[in-house]
This record gives C-alpha cells, sequence and structure tokens, in this order.
C-alpha cells in the first residue's frame, strides 16, 4: 500500500474514460484502505508529539518571556509537591493572573496546574527584561501559597529579588506577602 | 549636460563655498536645522552674545590613545541627527561633576565588579551585588552595564545606571578583558562559567602592567538557547556540535554579509570624526589631570 | 440603465438643459458637507513678505566679501537703540495675563535623576539670539490680515524672531520689517497672542530667564515628517497576521464600513496618506534646570518633532498648573536692571538632584528615634 499514485484524481479520470467499471472499484476501494491506515498511523504519532512537544517546554511568547496563561514556572519553596515536580520533570503551568493585563510580573498573585492538583502562589523573580537595579533571573521562579494564606513550604533556599520588600505588596496581598519574606533567607 | 544640470552644479558648488559642506551632503527632509548652520548663528558677531571659543580647541594637549577605550561614554553618537555641541558639552560637565564625587574606575567586559547601592527596601538601606560585566552600552548620562553572577543554582542579572546617584560605589575585583563585547552567551553556558563568590578578594595588578585578556572558550550547554549564539561567530564560545538542517543551512547562506567587514561607507557612518573625538578627550584629559593634582596635594 | 428607452433619456437631457441653472443653485444652498481642504500646505498666505531673492554670483573676492561682512556688523552694533527712545510702561501682572513666548531650538533628549532616586527624562531647549520685533496693540491687531475672528479683541500680538542672519540673504521688503525693532534680520519669526498689560518694546532680547525654575509651560512645534505612510504606522490598526494562512494580508485597513442605511465610506475614515510636519502641544510640561551660559531650559517630559526644530515655548493654558497670587513671573520679561545681585549661572529646581552634591543615602528612620 505504498503506491501514492491510486490517489490523484488525474488517475481516476483516466479509468473512467475507458470505461472499466471493474478497475475503478478496485482503485476506490484501494484508496479507501490506504486513507484509513494513514489516519490511523496518525493518530498514533500525535499522542507521541505532545509528549514530545510538552517535555521540550514549548513556547509562543518566547520572545517576549512573558508569563502567561500556560507557560512553565518553577517552584523555590521546599513544598513536597513542587520537589515532586521537579523530579517528575513535569513543571507547573500558569492557569491565571489575578491582574488586568493577564501578564504576570514580579509580585503578582497566580494560579497554578501542578502535578494535576490546583495550587495558588506569587510570582518572585522573572526572566522578562527589567529596570535597572531590579534583578533578571534566568528561571520564573514561584513560591507556592495555600487557599487560606500561609505558604505551603517552611524555607525559601533561593535568592529573592530586594524590591518585593516594598510596602505595595504587604498592603495589596493583605499580609500573605509579609509570610513569604519572613521564611525567605536571602535578597538580591 | 544639459542646461538644468549645469545650473543645479554651479548652486552645489556655490553652496559648499559659502557653507564647507561636501558636495555628497543631502539635507535633511524634515523642517529643522543643520548642525553646522546651528554653531554658524551660535558663533556669528551679529547675535546678543556671541559664543566664545573654547579654550581646549586652541591648546595643544596630548591624547593617550588608550583614552578612547578608557572613557567610551564620553564619545558623542555617531548618528548626525542625535549630535549637538551644546548639549554634549552640557552632559559632560555633569558627568564629571558626578566622577568627583564617585570613584569611576577603569574596567572593561568580562572584569569582576562590586557594586554598592542605596536601597530604600533593605533594612541596612544599602545592598552589594558582586558579578561579571556582561555589556557596558550606551553614551553620555545613559550609560549602564550588566553585572551576572550564579547563586543558589539561579542566574542573576542587574542592570545599573553608571551616572545613577544612587550608586555608591564601584569596585574592582579583578581587571580583564574578553575576546568578545557582550558576553550574554553566558546565559546558555554552564553555571560554572559565571559563579562568583561575593567574599572574593581583589587581585591587584602590578602598577605599569597592560590589561591582560582572557582567552577563554566557553562551551555551551544543551538546548534550547535564549538565541542562535552558534551562528554568530563569537571568538569567546567552542564550536558546538549542532548540525544544521537543510533548510537551517540555506537560511544561513542567505543571512551571511561577508562584505560588510570591507564596507567603508559602513565605517563611517558609525564612527565619529578623528577630530571631534580629539576635541572630547582634550577636556578629559584636563579634567582628569586637575583631579589628579588635587589628590597629590592632600598627600 | 442599458434597458432604458431611448425616449426616457431623451427626456432626461431635456430637463437637465432646461432645469440646470435651478438645480445648481438648490444644490449649492442644501449642501451640508464640509468644504474639504488641505490641512499642511508648504504654500504661505498671500500677506506673507517674500522671503528669498535669487541669488547671482557677483565675482567678489574673499577679501570684500569679508569686508562686507564686517561693514554690516558694525552698522548693526552702532545703530541707536530703540529702546531708549520712547518705552513703554510696564504693567503689573494678575491672573489674567498673558505674556509672550519664546522661540527656541530642540538640542536633545536627556535623564536626569530626582533626589528620591528616580530616573526622569528630560527635554532640552536653547533659546539663540530671540528678539521683539514687533507689538501691536489689540485695537490694531484685529484690523490686520493674518487676524481669526475666534481670537477675540482683547489680545494684541507680539512678533518674536531667532536666529540673526545677514541681509544680503533676503529680500528688500523682508529686511525693513526689523528697521523697526532695529536688529539684524532673522531667519525664523513667530506670533505669540499678548494680553495689553503684558506690551513689550521692540528690541528687547529675550532670554532663558524669561520663565523660572519650577514654572510649567506649553511648548507647540511641528512634529516629524513621516511622509506617506500606511494606516498600521500612521493610525496604529492592527493589520494582518505573519504567518497562518495570512496571503497578502499583513498590513492592511479592515473594513471601511457598514452596508445598508449607512451605506458607503463616511467623512474622517482612518485610511493611509500624509503623517506628521503637522502642528502639535506638548502641555504642562515642568521646566527642572536653567542654564543662562547657553540659554538652555530643561523641561520635563519631550517635546514634539525632532532634533533641531523650532519649538513655541509659552505659559500654560491649563487651569490646574498656573502660578499662584504671590508667585509674580518677570513682566513683560526680564530686565536685568531687576536683580541686585549677580544672575548664577545655574538654576536647579528643589526635586532635582544637583550633580555637585555627594550621591543620595537613605536614612533608616527608625534607628534614629
Amino acid at each position: 500500500m505504498t503506491g501514492s499514485d491510486h490517489i490523484f484524481p488525474g488517475k481516476l479520470i483516466a479509468y473512467t474514460s475507458s470505461l472499466d467499471l471493474n478497475l475503478l472499484q478496485k482503485t476506490l476501494n484501494q484508496t479507501c484502505n490506504h486513507f484509513t491506515t494513514i489516519c490511523s498511523k496518525r493518530l498514533n504519532i500525535r499522542e507521541e508529539e505532545q509528549c514530545f512537544l510538552h517535555n521540550k517546554l514549548f513556547s509562543t511568547s518566547q520572545c517576549l518571556m512573558e508569563l502567561r496563561l500556560r507557560s512553565r514556572v518553577r517552584v523555590i519553596d521546599n513544598s513536597p509537591i513542587g520537589k515532586a515536580a521537579a523530579t517528575a520533570g513535569k513543571p507547573g503551568k500558569i492557569m491565571h493572573v489575578y491582574n488586568v493585563a493577564a501578564v504576570g510580573r514580579i509580585g503578582d498573585k497566580v494560579m497554578i496546574n501542578i502535578m494535576g492538583q490546583k495550587k495558588k502562589g506569587y510570582i518572585v523573580g522573572c526572566r522578562q527584561k527589567q529596570k535597572t537595579n531590579v534583578p533578571r533571573f534566568d528561571t520564573n521562579n514561584v513560591v507556592l501559597v495555600e487557599d487560606s494564606g500561609t505558604p505551603t513550604g517552611t524555607r525559601i533556599r533561593h535568592p529573592l529579588p530586594s524590591c518585593l520588600r516594598q510596602k505595595r505588596y504587604g498592603e495589596k496581598h493583605s499580609g500573605e506577602f509579609t509570610k513569604i519574606l519572613s521564611i525567605a533567607t536571602k535578597f538580591v | 549636460m544639459n542646461i538644468i544640470q549645469k545650473h543645479i552644479c554651479r548652486c552645489l558648488i556655490q553652496k559648499c563655498n559659502s557653507g564647507n559642506v561636501p558636495l555628497s551632503f543631502v539635507p535633511a527632509r524634515q523642517a529643522t536645522v543643520l548642525n553646522w548652520l546651528l554653531d554658524k548663528h551660535r558663533k556669528s558677531q551679529l547675535s546678543q552674545q556671541p559664543e566664545k571659543e573654547d579654550d581646549i580647541e586652541q591648546e595643544t594637549i596630548m591624547v593617550p590613545r588608550d583614552y578612547k577605550y578608557l572613557y567610551p561614554e564620553f564619545l558623542p553618537p555617531a548618528n548626525y541627527r542625535h549630535r549637538d555641541r551644546i548639549r554634549e558639552k552640557l552632559e559632560r560637565q555633569d558627568m564629571f561633576c558626578r566622577r568627583t564625587m564617585i570613584e569611576v574606575p577603569e574596567f572593561y567586559v568580562g572584569s569582576i565588579l562590586a557594586v554598592n547601592v542605596a536601597d530604600t527596601y533593605a533594612p541596612s538601606k544599602n545592598t552589594r551585588f558582586v558579578g561579571l560585566c556582561i555589556s557596558r552600552e550606551n553614551d553620555g548620562l545613559r550609560t549602564n552595564f550588566i553585572l551576572r553572577n550564579h547563586i543558589d543554582g539561579n542566574g542573576i542579572e542587574i542592570k545599573y545606571d553608571m551616572y545613577s546617584p544612587l550608586l555608591q560605589s564601584i569596585e574592582v575585583l579583578k581587571l580583564e578583558k574578553r575576546l568578545d563585547d557582550e558576553l550574554f552567551y553566558l546565559r546558555d553556558c554552564p553555571p560554572e562559567y559565571s559563579t562568583i563568590q561575593f567574599d572574593m578578594e581583589p587581585i591587584h595588578l602590578p602598577t605599569g602592567s597592560a590589561v591582560p585578556l582572557n582567552t577563554i572558550k566557553v562551551p555551551l550547554g544543551p538546548r534550547p538557547w535564549d538565541k542562535k549564539w552558534d551562528i554568530k561567530n563569537f571568538k569567546g564560545l567552542q564550536p558546538s556540535n549542532r548540525v544544521l538542517g537543510k533548510r537551517a543551512a540555506i537560511r544561513l547562506e542567505r543571512s551571511a554579509k561577508p562584505w560588510e567587514e570591507h564596507d567603508l561607507m559602513k565605517q563611517y557612518r558609525e564612527n565619529i570624526n578623528d577630530e571631534d573625538v580629539e576635541t572630547v578627550l582634550k577636556e578629559v584629559v584636563l579634567k582628569t589631570k586637575k583631579k589628579s593634582t588635587k589628590s597629590q596635594r592632600r598627600q | 440603465m442599458a434597458s432604458r428607452s431611448p425616449l426616457v433619456c431623451a427626456s432626461n437631457c431635456l430637463q437637465n438643459i432646461l432645469f440646470r441653472d435651478a438645480f445648481t443653485i438648490s444644490r449649492v444652498l442644501t449642501c451640508y458637507q464640509p468644504v474639504r481642504y488641505r490641512k499642511r500646505s508648504s504654500r504661505h498666505p498671500e500677506w506673507f513678505v517674500r522671503r528669498r531673492v535669487k541669488s547671482f554670483d557677483e565675482g567678489l573676492t574673499q577679501e570684500n566679501k569679508q569686508f562686507i561682512k564686517d561693514l554690516t556688523v558694525e552698522q548693526y552694533k552702532n545703530k541707536p537703540s530703540p529702546l531708549k527712545e520712547e518705552p513703554l510702561e510696564r504693567g503689573e501682572w494678575d491672573l489674567r495675563t498673558r505674556r509672550t513666548g519664546v522661540l527656541a531650538l530642540k538640542i536633545g533628549v536627556i535623564p536626569q535623576w530626582r533626589k528620591d532616586g528616580t530616573k526622569i527624562e528630560t527635554t532640552l531647549l536653547q533659546i539663540i539670539d530671540n528678539h521683539v520685533i514687533r507689538y501691536s496693540p489689540p485695537e490694531k491687531f484685529a484690523q490686520s490680515a493674518g487676524w481669526k475672528p475666534w481670537w477675540g479683541r482683547k489680545y494684541g500680538s507680539v512678533v518674536v524672531g531667532a536666529l540673526s542672519c545677514e541681509p544680503h540673504l533676503f529680500s528688500k521688503e523682508y529686511n525693513n520689517l526689523f528697521t523697526e525693532a532695529g536688529v539684524p534680520p532673522k531667519r525664523k519669526m513667530t506670533r505669540f497672542l499678548v494680553s495689553p498689560n503684558a506690551a513689550i518694546q521692540p528690541g528687547l532680547p529675550l532670554t532663558a530667564m524669561h520663565f523660572r525654575v519650577g514654572d510649567y509651560i506649553d511648548a507647540q512645534a511641528k512634529t516629524i515628517d513621516y511622509g506617506f505612510q500606511g494606516v498600521v504606522k500612521r493610525h496604529g490598526m492592527k493589520g494582518g497576521p505573519a504567518s497562518h494562512g495570512g496571503t497578502k494580508w499583513h498590513r492592511r485597513m479592515g473594513g471601511t464600513g457598514g452596508g445598508g442605511n449607512m451605506a458607503g465610506i463616511w467623512k474622517g475614515k482612518k485610511m493611509p496618506g500624509h503623517m506628521g510636519a503637522d502642528w502639535n502641544f506638548a502641555k504642562g510640561l515642568r521646566i527642572l534646570r536653567i542654564n543662562t551660559k547657553y540659554n538652555v531650559l530643561y523641561v520635563t517630559g519631550t517635546t514634539p518633532g525632532g532634533n533641531h526644530c523650532y519649538v513655541r515655548i509659552m505659559d500654560t493654558c491649563l487651569p490646574n498648573r498656573r502660578r499662584e497670587i504671590q508667585n509674580e513671573p518677570p513682566m513683560p520679561t526680564f530686565y536685568p536692571e531687576d536683580v541686585t545681585d549677580q544672575i548664577q549661572e545655574e538654576y536647579i529646581d528643589e526635586t532635582l538632584f544637583d550633580f555637585k552634591e555627594p550621591s543620595i543615602e537613605y536614612i533608616d528612620e527608625e534607628s534614629n528615634k
């Protein structure tokens, strides 16, 4: 079934002109079979492809380096779910940014899909271009938070940007941010 | 040659004689005053308070050769539309004033710096950052440099304005040069090539010695990369073993511009006139001299 | 139309011939659409004086040319000043006065820092060789050729010129405009509307000290000429997709309008055309710094136009940025006799960081307590 010349309509017309009905029926059957086999193969490949793309960190907004929906983030606190995600090689994805612009910046609240669970967290360090005196990180870092507002981890072993200690973050999120700052160890 | 062409040629020659303009010069379309005309008005005797010519232009000062690379931010932009003699002078005044308050040492891309910045949010109201200088950009008061370091599994880059009043001090821990003008490819290299410890002790060079050139060749990490570094002909990068596909190879061939090295017009457009460079650097020499004599007196 | 009988067509033609005049008149009367006019034109109005004359080579030597130059300089320096003969009375300032502006040149944009450490962009505007050339009071101004009725009858006008030139560049009529002021002919002139108590004697120089640090100004200039531009650059429309089957549909305009009752393209539809080279305002800019040696103003933000374009600067019309009664500006302009002590080379705003000061250090308030 490797011959692709059955599919061309020009051939079909040629057969019809000769008015050999038996041959036409044969060819039609052959083409139908060919299509079905291709479709079945294609479906199998698709499943593989999905996994492949997932592992390859495929991103459509790479030039902007913005944190939008479905962008991958790295959990930097010592919560068990974050560690499990890191070992499994399945980083969390942003489901929603609590923000009018729907683009996450430093200090924004975010909903994450991680290991099949729905979690909330704060963006702490971005890969995007920053202002002067504000650090730019190589990865997009996130600290997880429970629904009640307490951080899920007990310690953060990674550096946080110093501008997070501004008052406005504390006021905006009603003291949730101060709890994160209290478990941090290092500021840059 | 018909009559109209002759007339145009005559007009152009007249104009050249009056204003010292090269023949090939085509004036801008915008309703603006050209640089040479404006300078003529500033210095003309008909004006209310004509500007006096600087003493620096007439003085004979030998400018050392390396000053062009030592103080690159004093050189004005190459685009003639962004240039103005008075604006550059006023900008330079501010820069010299700032340099009296804070010591800006000699450093290049590739040397290791420690920077102290005032920070309202820190409890000590001051933060210190140590890193490798990746790039040095822009001119005038707009100059900035980027430091990179790798701390606890996080690659961190911070950009600093060189003439910002928030800068408390700049300290050179290791004076060095690299093979490239920009080291942004370190983002995709293994972390050990950009890790610097915060308690690193400064390495002093013997007086009078030349600035050492670090000829290290850095390997690239696994893909995906931020940009296609292997295509861009960096001297400080090891050649990668990435096999280009058919289409990529064709694209590379098309995008190559081998004639740019020999493009004299491009070089002319991107560089400044030698006379302008000298007038700027003479001022730099004079100001730095005054400073050094002051410090000698204190001793 | 093709199916019409020849008889009907003939009757139509007849109607046209018979009622042509009647139709045309009614059309003129019922025309409600505004007349289309050119927004910007390079042609001056008719009452403008001819500026340039045809230059021809006289075959002068370099020495003779220099001699003529020196003569013109001497002529203008030794001229008796018109200021001494009949000085106008200086009016007093109140909240409704409108002072003159100045004609400056934009020379660049550089960053400056505030005292709290924030960075701001400032535009540098140099005032080169500005002189008052003519003042006409409101009654006289209302009768002049360029007057527009919507300006009102309570304002006079002041003509200001910048960049003085040699007189042989211009025509005789143009040079005669400057005899009243007693200054050499200027390259550029503008007119400002002025209230009668801010009347100025012609021949007075205008400097950067016309304004003070902390004032708010309006800057008017011609924007950069971009030429004929498409719809994406001119009006910021979105265009089409770069890929995903976008064939010949990348930077195009969308639909031009609906059908049905409101069919057709409406007037004022945004379309490709000439962009820039149009007068524009930047209002409410604060003066942060003044350099009196080179007559340079440092102004917050950016002004329209490219580098080295002419900028008209005047006091703001914004109601919440006007000056208070206590803060009286120099009327009608700055006179050097008014100030007893010597003029400083630089005036800097309180909020702006002076580069002569040491670097900013934040103080810990809790530890001080």
